[in-house]
């Protein structure tokens, strides 16, 4: 049995942070344990929501209870949203007692997207805290605001880019890096296309990804998971694995927005309903967006060669 | 909701499987977007001697749940099921909000409310016996589609023991007349040192056992798990409880619990000389996924008796 724990987020309805990623692990025989860093009634894309964070004594409490009287040997860990520094702190005073048996450890430093911050600026120290630490972080997942957080430098071009993969790859020592969602802008892009680029000792490689208009949400978070799956069954190759996962994520958004399209078109009875943009902080339409994480499920077990082209970055710069 | 959808109340633990933890996946296997409002966030269940984390707080579930009632119609739920109450305060807040929902209801679809009244097994409480009537008042609202105790609940809840055919038949017919619930299925009863699934309707007064083939260990987390199925395939059923659901229940159950049993032998390099296992604290619900798909409709058709 492979084991993992996750450490994210618990929303009673709709689907982030543990949420997306726990079934689709259960489906690929993961035996999940997971710790709710937060219990909320729904995510905070409705713009309202009700619930509270974990208290770090808490977190405390369970971390030490798994690794002292239940000795867990985790195979994986995973980490998501995590809402403050402190216990960001906790987790991190953990983690080298979580990985003694060996393992791997997938960081998704959760922290913001499009120049916009839903943590505290105190988050940003603590995650760097922790890719401080020896031989602690095998894997990273930050989109690329994220990426900016965590190395401080601004990203106007693929030069840019490149120091700031670089940076995490020597100062950090992280030997796998996927940044999820490079805008456009920098591979001078005129078509609307999201840009996933990542970087082991294979090098460093751009996938493009045609976008859907909408605001998903949690998206990232079954990306991370499927990247600890695909990875464990690919023996660490990167470039098969993110191909397999960006193929998998992209049929679970297009199931999404067309199962979206009808369940409006039949709450408005109204064939002509007009195009569906999920908005922020617009219930109306997020409840029509939550991920169809569980009639994807005869996705997650995809291991053929992946729908996207890899380019290698090298090509792309003169 | 473009698909079936429930709702279950009922106890978080990070590691290991009891309450929402053995009973999510399963369903969510079968299909159905499963909401999972958590009465405790434990690192693990009691059964293992010591546990950490805490049970949310009453004044923590009314709150999450006016905060889901604001983006998100309960009465659009196939099925509400509450599972593991922590105390009686927990309870009384659950059926507060859920009862505000029922109102609500007209003649449109209107949510089955499944109710496991977990009390406690072989002859011992594990909650505060505050909690017993609390269940009564929810029995009493006309609004519970199906319950599912063991047979030590239904003694708690009837109290009577139940040594033969003609206590359950004597037990169910007063239950049924004083809460009218339309379904009970008593997940085992031991009759003559023999167990047995239990299931009665009330609007046809159809009464009917299946023998359930034991294996001699104890397993954590059954209950929930029986519930979890049970609730899945009264969907299924069209909400009537028949032979053919309970066969298929049992059989999962009894295929899963065996799988399990197998499983734990393995991992503690159990040979055959060995003391036996008695106790299997964690379901291995992920290992035997496989059965939870199968269909065992007819396997215990035979074994039917109608009381
Ligand atoms: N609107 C979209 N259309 C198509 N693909 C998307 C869309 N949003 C996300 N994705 C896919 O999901 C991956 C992760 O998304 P991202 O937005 O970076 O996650 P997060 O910021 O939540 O970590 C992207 O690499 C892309 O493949
Ligand atoms: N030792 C066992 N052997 C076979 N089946 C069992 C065993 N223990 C429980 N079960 C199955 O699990 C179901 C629920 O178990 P029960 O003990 O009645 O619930 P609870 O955990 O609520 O006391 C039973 O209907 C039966 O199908």
């Amino acid at each position: 049995m492979k084991s993992l724990l996750s450490v994210q987020s618990h929303v009673v309805h709709g689907y982030v942070g543990g949420r997306a990623a726990i079934f689709p692990l259960q489906t690929q025989g993961w035996e999940v344990d997971n710790i709710n860093t937060v219990n909320f009634s729904n995510h905070t894309g409705y713009g309202s929501f009700a619930g509270s964070s974990l208290a770090p004594e808490e977190l405390d409490s369970i971390l030490t209870q798994l690794e002292t009287k239940l000795n867990v040997q985790y195979k994986a860990l995973v980490s998501g949203y995590i809402p403050n520094a402190d216990l960001i702190r906790t987790l991190s005073q953990h983690l080298p007692r979580l990985k003694r048996d060996g393992g791997y450890y997938l960081l998704d430093p959760v922290m913001g997207d499009n120049n916009y911050m839903y943590v505290d600026k105190s988050c940003i120290k603590e995650y760097q805290n922790i890719l401080l630490l020896d031989d602690l972080v095998d894997i990273i997942t930050p989109n690329q605001f994220e990426l900016e957080l965590l190395t401080g430098l601004r990203i106007t071009c693929k030069l840019t880019l490149i120091q700031a993969i670089n940076k995490l790859h020597q100062e950090y020592n992280i030997p796998y890096i996927v940044i999820t969602s490079v805008s456009g802008e920098i591979f001078d892009s005129q078509t609307n296309d999201i840009f996933c680029v990542v970087s082991s000792s294979q090098g460093c490689k751009v996938f493009k990804v045609p976008m859907i208009k909408s605001y998903f949400t949690g998206v990232g978070d079954l990306f991370s998971a499927l990247l600890v799956d695909r990875l464990e069954k690919n023996d660490m190759d990167l470039s098969t694995s993110v191909n397999q996962v960006l193929t998998i994520v992209s049929w679970t958004l297009k199931l999404t927005h067309k199962s979206a399209l009808l369940a409006q078109r039949a709450a408005a009875k109204n064939e002509n309903a007009g195009e569906l943009v999920g908005k922020i902080n617009d219930a109306d339409t997020m409840k029509y967006l939550e991920l169809r994480i569980i009639q994807a499920r005869d996705y997650y077990s995809y291991d053929g060669p992946g729908e996207f082209v890899e380019t290698d970055m090298d090509r792309l710069l003169d | 909701m473009d698909n079936k959808s429930l709702l279950s109340i009922s106890s978080h633990v990070v590691h290991g499987y009891v309450g929402n933890r053995v009973m999510v996946f399963p369903l969510q296997y079968a299909g159905w977007d499963v909401d999972a409002l958590n009465t405790t966030n434990y690192s693990n269940h009691p059964g293992y001697g010591s546990f950490t984390g805490s049970p949310t707080t009453p004044d923590s579930l009314v709150e999450i749940i006016e905060g889901l009632k604001k983006i998100h119609d309960f009465r659009t739920y196939d099925i509400i099921l509450t599972g593991y109450a922590t105390t009686a305060d927990v309870l009384q807040a659950i059926k507060d909000e859920l009862i505000k929902v029922f109102q609500k209801v007209g003649t449109g679809k209107r949510p089955r409310w499944i109710v496991d009244p977990i009390l406690g097994d072989n002859g011992r409480l594990y909650v505060s016996e505050k909690v017993i009537p609390v269940y009564k008042d929810i029995f009493s609202t006309g609004y519970v589609s199906l319950i599912t105790p063991n047979q030590f609940e239904f003694e708690t809840l009837t109290g009577v023991k139940l040594e033969s055919w003609q206590d359950v038949k004597e037990a169910i017919n007063e239950f049924d007349q004083t809460y009218k619930i339309e379904n009970i299925v008593i997940s085992s009863v031991s009759i003559d040192g023999q167990l047995y699934c239990v299931g009665y309707t009330s609007s046809t007064k159809k009464l009917f056992s299946i023998p359930i083939r034991e294996i001699p260990c104890n397993f954590n987390g059954c209950g929930d798990l029986f519930t979890a199925l049970l609730s899945n395939a009264f969907y299924n059923n069209n909400f009537a409880i028949t032979p053919e659901l309970i066969s298929d229940v049992v059989t999962k159950l009894h295929k899963i619990l065996e799988f399990s049993y197998e499983d734990e032998c393995k991992k503690q390099n159990h040979t055959s000389t060995d003391e036996p296992i008695k106790l299997v604290r964690d379901i291995r619900v992920i290992g035997a996924k496989e059965f939870l798909v199968r269909d065992y409709t007819h396997e215990l058709l035979h074994e039917v008796v109608y009381l």
